[in-house]
């Protein structure tokens, strides 16, 4: 082999080498789902939670396998959780879109469409509106379950409220075998909050 | 000593700073300048001939590696080139998997069609179904009765459990076929037990649910379906920075009878 011709081998090697050095860099490095994950702000059940655009106070949950809104009754074959939650808008109308449950296997439950849904509707500056997050979920889903609250659903370097439900698995199996109609009510104002 | 000036150093009528073209004619400087400048000038075109010499030597080169390439058969050429990329791509994960075969749709039998396990139970035809809208007056709806569970770990909002059930070779069907497949899928999907609209989806529930297709009323209802399973694949999209369902692909296939629903709330 002549020197060009080695020259040559060795560059495309190089090249390779480089590729591959750099994808194993970048496989190592944290992932762009973590540089860019969202500011979660942890809190009880009952306790206010302060956001960057809002303050959320979470309520206690309660359940059945029928729930009953807007006049139209639901059955489950797992259960219906029911969550108040009360914000309170900091600086400018603020409308929440994004609740869902986390359960202690990883599993996310979107309240979003016709049988679990989250529509507060726009909470005007200072105000404070309460209004329920109402997810259908697996039986096994509801003790140990989390609620995520955030602005949207794209909430990536955002603030969001974590809350433990507190439900236990008597809970859930007590809500399993209940079929006495939860219902629903429509978002309400409850006056003025904090300014701030 | 300078063209333009005299030897004894008196003025001329020329500028001290005029530059003559030295001519043979000259006995002294301009004389040496002119031998030294054609000395200068061999050396030059040498030179150049040199060079011209060596990039005719290179380009020789060049057109005989090319020469040798192109006289190789080109089929050698795109064999070598395609073992080089294939052997590459080790380095990145390798390539994915193609499809798997399809699998024979009957009744009663569990399958999966990603992302759902879906079990078919029958059948029907139904001209007026509460809950369910057609588009126009007098369509009717083909209603394939089923339980299903989602095995995905998040939320489904509805347009992913389109495809997963699909009519092939049916008349009069009001969806659009889906480009990649060329099946229709479902209109609607609603909960068995109350009538609502199957949305969204959550994981580990399991639903007896019909899928809805609806059906131009100008057309016969049929006597039997082609119903098409298909499953997808839950990825990163190519174009845009989040994960989603895509990747149609058949999974099952099967013929099934169809009948009138005796009423509205016809079930299991």
């Amino acid at each position: 082999m002549t020197s060009r011709a080695a020259h040559r081998v060795g560059s495309a090697a190089l090249v390779l080498a480089a590729l591959v050095v750099g994808q194993a860099v970048r496989s190592a490095l944290p992932s762009e789902d973590a540089v860019s994950a969202p500011f979660e702000r942890v809190g009880d059940v009952g306790e206010p939670v302060s956001l960057r655009y809002a303050t959320v106070t979470v309520g206690a949950a309660d359940g059945s396998t029928v729930v009953e809104q807007l006049g139209t009754a639901m059955s489950t074959t797992g259960v219906w959780l029911s969550v108040p939650v009360t914000i309170t808008a900091h600086g400018e109308p603020r409308t929440l879109t994004h609740a869902e449950v986390r359960d202690d296997q990883g599993r996310t439950f979107l309240a979003r469409g016709t049988r679990s849904s989250f529509l507060p509707g726009t909470v005007q500056a200072g105000m404070t509106r309460r209004a329920w997050v109402t997810v259908e979920l697996p039986v096994d889903a509801a003790a140990g379950a989390e609620l995520v609250l955030g602005l949207r659903d794209d909430h990536r370097l955002d603030d969001v409220a974590v809350v433990d439900l507190g439900v236990t698995d008597a809970d859930a199996r007590r809500w399993a075998a209940t079929t006495e109609p939860l219902t629903v009510p429509q978002p309400e104002d409850v006056g003025a909050g904090e300014a701030r | 000593m300078l063209p333009g000036r005299a030897d004894d150093g008196a003025s001329t009528s020329r500028s001290p700073y005029t530059l003559a073209v030295p001519t043979p004619s000259d006995e002294t400087g301009p004389a040496v300048v002119d031998a030294a400048v054609r000395r200068r000038a061999d050396a030059l075109r040498g030179g150049r001939a040199e060079a011209r010499a060596g990039r005719r030597r290179i380009a020789v080169a060049r057109s005989a590696v090319a020469r040798r390439l192109l006289d190789r058969p080109l089929r050698d050429l795109g064999a070598g080139a395609t073992v080089v990329l294939l052997a590459s791509t080790a380095a990145f994960g390798g390539l994915r998997d193609a499809g798997t075969t399809v699998d024979a749709l009957a009744p009663g039998t569990a399958l999966v069609a990603a992302p759902l396990e879906v079990t078919v139970d029958k059948v029907l035809w139904v001209d007026e179904l509460p809950g369910a809208y057609p588009s126009e007056d007098g369509n009717r709806w083909i209603a394939v009765l089923t339980t299903f569970r989602s095995t995905h770990d998040a939320t489904l909002l509805g347009p992913e459990l389109r495809p997963t059930l699909s009519l092939e070779g049916v008349p009069g069907l009001v969806g659009r076929p889906d480009p990649a497949t060329g099946l229709v899928g479902s209109t609607e999907r609603l909960v068995l037990t109350d009538g609502s609209r199957l949305t969204p989806v959550q994981p580990g529930l399991e639903h007896d649910a019909v899928f809805l297709f609806e059906q131009d009323g100008d057309v016969a209802p049929p006597t039997e379906v082609t119903l098409v399973a298909v499953g997808q694949t839950f990825r990163s999209s190519s174009l845009q920075d989040l994960d989603e369902w895509t990747d149609p692909a058949v999974v099952a296939r099967g013929t099934l009878p169809v009948r009138e629903a005796v009423d509205s709330t016809e079930g299991r």
